[in-house]
Formats: C-alpha cells, structure tokens, sequence
C-alpha cells in the first residue's frame, strides 16, 4: 500500500457494495447519499452519530432484504430454460437477486417478478445480462415468443409435506418463527406454503 | 433486437451438459417423502455455509459463504436443506429413536433409491426450496450397503448432475473406513453423532453400539481423513441432552474434548424428547433452556474463546447451568469492579454480558477517536445495555447492584 504524504486529500468512501445498499433502499434520502461519500466503512461500523447510525441501518435492512429473498422465493420451470417467480421488494434489489440466481444457474433464464414489474437474469459466457421489465405476465409472454416454456408441474405438494414433516410440536415457538419469517417478507416472495400451515395452526387454537 | 430477445437468444445458444432429473412427480410416494423426513426432525443442521468456491459454467448450482435459509418451521427452526433419512430401517435397539428395532410403534419401513433421492433433491434445489441435501439413515441390516448408498446418492448428484450445491452426509456407527473416505470426496460436511457425552452414559441408551469403537474410532479416522485430504465443511456431531440423566457438566467436558480432540467444526445439541412406543417413552421430556444454555456456553468456548476453567464457574454444585446467561453468572465471579469501556482490553470488555466480539472492537476503535462518556453511546455501537449496564462504569457513574461494588 503507497504511504500518505502531508497535505494528500485522502477520499473516505464506502465500499461499493455498500453504497449499492444504501442507493436501492426506498427510504435513503439525498442527505443520506451526501453524507455516505464522506464516511468509509470504518466510520460507519463506529458510529455514534445517529446521522450515520441511520445510514448503518438504511444498508442493513437492504442487505436483509436480499438475503431473505435469496432464500424464500421459489421457482417454477418453464421449459428447460426458463424459471420464474413471484417477487414484489420493498427496495430496489432486483438486478441484485436476480443476477446471483443467474450465476447459480447457467445459462437458465431467470424471471421474478409481480403485476407491476419483473426482472430477468442469464448467465453465460459473455457473463451476467439483465433487464427490468412490465409485469411477470407479459415478460413470460414476450419470452414465450422465443422459448420453449411448457409449463411443469411444481413441487408445491411435495414440499408441503416435506415442510410439515419437519415441524416438532413439542418445540413450538411461534415467536421466534415470527422473528425468522416475518409476515413482511413471506407475501413479498410469495411463501404460500408457510402461510397456510400457520393459518391451520392457529385456526387449530381458536376452535 | 429487444434486451428481452437477447437474453433469449443467449438462453437458446447456451448448451450446458447438464442433466435434467425426474420431471413427473405424480406417482411420487409422499407418505415416503413425509416418513424420512420426519426421521430427521430432532438432527440439527445449523449452517450451509461453506467456503468451496465453484467455478465454470457446466453446473447446476453453487455454495453460499454465509449459508441461507429457505424456510422457518412454527417452532422457529431453519429449514435449509433437504434433510431426510435413506431408510427407516434400523438394526440398532437405541432407546430413544422411533426407528429403534425395539421401538414398539415403529411404522411402516420405507426406503429410497440413490437415483429417486438424487432427483428429488435436484429438483428441490432448483425451485430454491432447499439449499442443498442432508443425508442420514438407519442402518438397515448392514451399515457399510446402507452407506454405499448415500455415497452413490452423492455420485449422482455430483458426477451425473454437475450439482454443485451443498451436501452434508452422515457417517453411519460402525462404517468402514474406506466408506468415510468415500463420503468425504462428496460431501462439504460429514457428521457423526456422538448422542452421548460417556461410554457409560451412551450404554444406558444404546446396547448395540459400542462408544469406542463405532463412534470415537470412526470421528479419529474423519479427523485423520480431513487432516491429509480436507473438507470444506468439517465434520461436526449432536448429541442428546439429558437422555441418558447425565447433567451439563458431563456435557460441557465432552463438548471440550470434542472440539480439541477430534477438531471438530460444531456441537449440536438436541434436548431429550420422549417417543412413544420407545424404550424410554416413560421418561420425562428435558426442556429446551437446558438445549439453550449449553449452546451459550459452546459459544462462549468457541466464538468468545473463554477457558474451560472460566465457563465451569456458571455451573452449580450438581453440574446444571442456571436458568440464567451463563455469561452474567461468570461475570459475577470474575469482575472485581466495574469495567471502563474507555480503559478495558479487547478480552476484558468481551468478558461483560451484552458485549459480543462486533460490540467489543466497535469500542476499541470508537474510543481512539473518542473518549466514550455516555451510557447511549454504547448501545448506539451495539452493546446491550439491559445486561452490560451492571457490569460497566461510564464517566464514573455505575449502575451496578452487586453488593461488593455499592459499598
């Protein structure tokens, strides 16, 4: 690493993963923005003014966002190139979803999506391509011009009894599952699953 | 051209020689599926995080570094990967388990094939159900033609169907060596649960295995393996609390000969449940704060890298841990005074409940810019002042209740 020298300007800047967070929250507001280009990553871990706390918050609940979109939306096969599913962010993470799908993939063509917006993804050769397009219908549609995408059968069924087989009544702890698997984030990937056996528990309690 | 048609155009260009597992899932067994899942419903599987990095664009899926969840069940457990049993089919008299051969509940047998779990598990995979494969079984009649098994399971999943995503396969008791070396070449974790924390405790609960010799030999020869081939992973183990009467003193001290002897990645613990129709079904159900405290203590070994010696202060004269952190019940018989996060080490601040090994160096570096003067200033860097509050002194001021420290 070259050594500073008396009087070098030295440029504080968050890592570019970070700024990425902070820019795709819904709620970072221009001073946020501001404020980021004269901090570095250090600063903000020990921060103890709430102006940056706050920035340190903006970039953790983006970072929530995609690591539980990463891990609760699910797919259907179309075809044997195409996977899609319902999706519907707080915050702008779709590419970020979306293009570390791709790369678990190969040169699968990924679709999240909802009424209003999609995202597609591929990762090839020429390494990630995207595009953000209308809604999850008409994107599959335009695909569907192109593609082979008869539709499969799911495994919804199956994982539902797979997701019921493993749920111990004797360990019950319905707040901890409410801490783990917000109501929030369960609509916005579209978990049907785990919704409906936690209406049927809780309709088992009230009768 | 539209961005659209390009991405469909690479998609119909992209000939990956990948194969595509089972797609009619109509005549699939689900009372099968349902059985051998709920076989593995007491194993733990904390993480999937692995540090294999995967490369190349011939493959079906990748490894995450941090590990991912891809569901919760209602009792607040992750559910991350496919985790089931091969067979139900179980040789052994364990007193505990519903696949016991004495158990008198026990239900229909049900078996896989490696192709048919190797399809299902690759089809989980892709609808992002699962992040990967946790394979355990009975031992059938035989637990070397049980493991070959789960080892062909593995084969077609890593060799068939370029999968690339996690694997964690069990090591039945008793397996021949060349078999755990087998499983290794495929796994990213292999495991061996210990069950108990004594040759004299595991005998109370299984007759039909002997501790030295099926378990210990058999996690020295994972320990060897990994040494001179490695394992992304690790290997871990679980073991049952209370099962067998022991007390969590007997378990902190084979949890440290475990991590020290055997270098070992994680402890599991699972609090002693009984099952009906088992051997042991009369006997009372252990509670899941016994499971909890014993975890904090593994943490405070592992993570916090506090001394044996230090931890066994939380214990009282029976060997239980209190219902309480065990860290607060250290803190009280360590700390002589109050702790000045301006003045203290990294390893003394670690030491006061509510500050973790984040908080501690958030401390350590804010306070070379600036001297730290109010108690809101800790908690803005992450400490929680509800259990550190007693322990620390901020600009002179304590709030400490301890009798030794008020006078």
């Amino acid at each position: 690493m070259d050594s500073l020298y008396i009087g070098q300007v030295v440029e504080l800047s968050l890592s570019k993963r970070k700024l990425e967070l902070l820019k795709a929250n819904e709620n970072t507001e221009r001073g946020d923005l501001r404020l980021a280009e004269k901090i570095d990553d250090d600063a903000l871990q020990t921060a103890r003014k709430d102006k940056i706390i706050r920035i340190r918050e903006l970039i953790r609940e983006t970072g929530r966002e995609i690591h539980k979109m990463k891990g609760f939306v699910r797919f259907k096969l179309l075809g044997e190139k195409v996977k899609c599913g319902y999706m519907k962010p707080e915050h702008e993470v779709g590419f970020m979803v979306l293009d570390w799908f791709a790369k678990r993939f190969p040169g699968k063509v990924i679709v999240l999506g909802n009424k209003e917006q999609s995202w597609v993804s591929i990762y090839t050769e020429e390494g990630v391509s995207h595009e953000k397009s209308g809604s999850l219908e008409s994107t599959l549609d335009e695909l569907g011009e192109e593609l082979d995408m008869e539709k499969k059968k799911d495994l919804t069924e199956v994982w539902e009894r797979y997701y019921e087989s493993q749920y111990s009544e004797r360990r019950k702890n319905e707040e901890l599952f409410k801490k783990n698997m917000p109501e929030k984030y369960m609509k916005r990937a579209g978990n049907k699953a785990e919704r409906k056996f936690e209406l049927q528990k809780l309709d088992k309690f009230k009768s | 051209m539209t961005n659209l048609d390009k991405i469909a155009h690479l998609a119909e260009k992209s000939e990956y020689d990948v194969s595509t597992p089972r797609k009619n899932w109509d005549e699939f067994d689900l009372n099968k599926l349902e059985a051998l899942g709920a076989g593995t419903k007491h194993d733990v599987c904390a993480s999937t995080a692995t540090p294999r990095v995967v490369k190349g664009l011939q493959r079906i899926g990748n490894t995450s570094r941090g590990g991912i969840c891809h569901s919760f069940t209602p009792d607040g457990r992750c559910v991350s990967l496919f985790k089931t049993l091969f067979t139900n089919d179980c040789a052994h008299d364990c007193k505990y388990c519903p696949n016991s051969d004495d158990c008198s509940t026990k239900g229909k047998t049900y078996s896989y094939t490696p192709k048919e779990l190797a399809d299902i598990t690759l089809s989980l995979y892709q609808g992002n159900y699962v992040e990967g494969l946790f394979l355990s079984s009975g031992t059938g009649k035989d637990e070397d033609i049980i493991m070959e098994k789960l080892i062909e399971t593995a084969r077609i999943l890593r060799e068939d169907y370029k999968y690339e995503g996690y694997i964690h396969l069990k090591i039945l008791p008793g397996t021949d060596k060349d078999y755990i070396k087998r499983s290794m070449e495929h796994a990213d974790r292999v495991s061996l649960n210990i069950e108990s924390c004594s040759k004299n405790r595991f005998h109370e609960v299984s007759s039909t295995k002997h501790y030295d010799y099926d378990i210990l030999r058999r996690q020295r020869y994972i320990r060897d393996l990994m040494e001179k081939n490695g394992l992304p992973a690790s290997h871990t183990t679980q073991t049952i609390v209370g099962g067998a009467g022991e007390n969590d003193k007997e378990i902190f001290e084979s949890m440290i000969r475990e991590y020290r002897k055997m270098d070992l990645k994680r402890m599991y613990y699972s609090s002693f449940k009984p099952v009906e129709g088992t051997a042991l079904d009369d006997k009372e159900e252990v509670p899941n704060s016994r499971e909890h405290r014993l975890y904090q203590t593994d943490w405070l070994f592992r993570v916090y890298d506090l001394k044996p010696n230090e931890i066994t202060l939380a214990f009282d004269e029976k060997g239980f841990l209190p219902d309480g952190d065990p860290k607060i019940e250290i803190a009280k018989r360590v700390f002589d005074e109050p702790v000045d996060p301006n003045e203290a080490s990294y390893e003394r601040l670690l030491r006061v409940p509510g500050i973790g090994p984040k908080s501690a160096s958030r401390i350590i570096k804010s306070r070379e810019k600036e001297e730290i003067n109010k108690w809101s200033e800790l908690s803005k860097l992450g400490v929680v002042l509800k259990r550190a509050r007693t322990f620390l002194k901020v600009n002179g001021w304590t709030h400490s209740t301890l009798d030794r420290w008020s006078s």
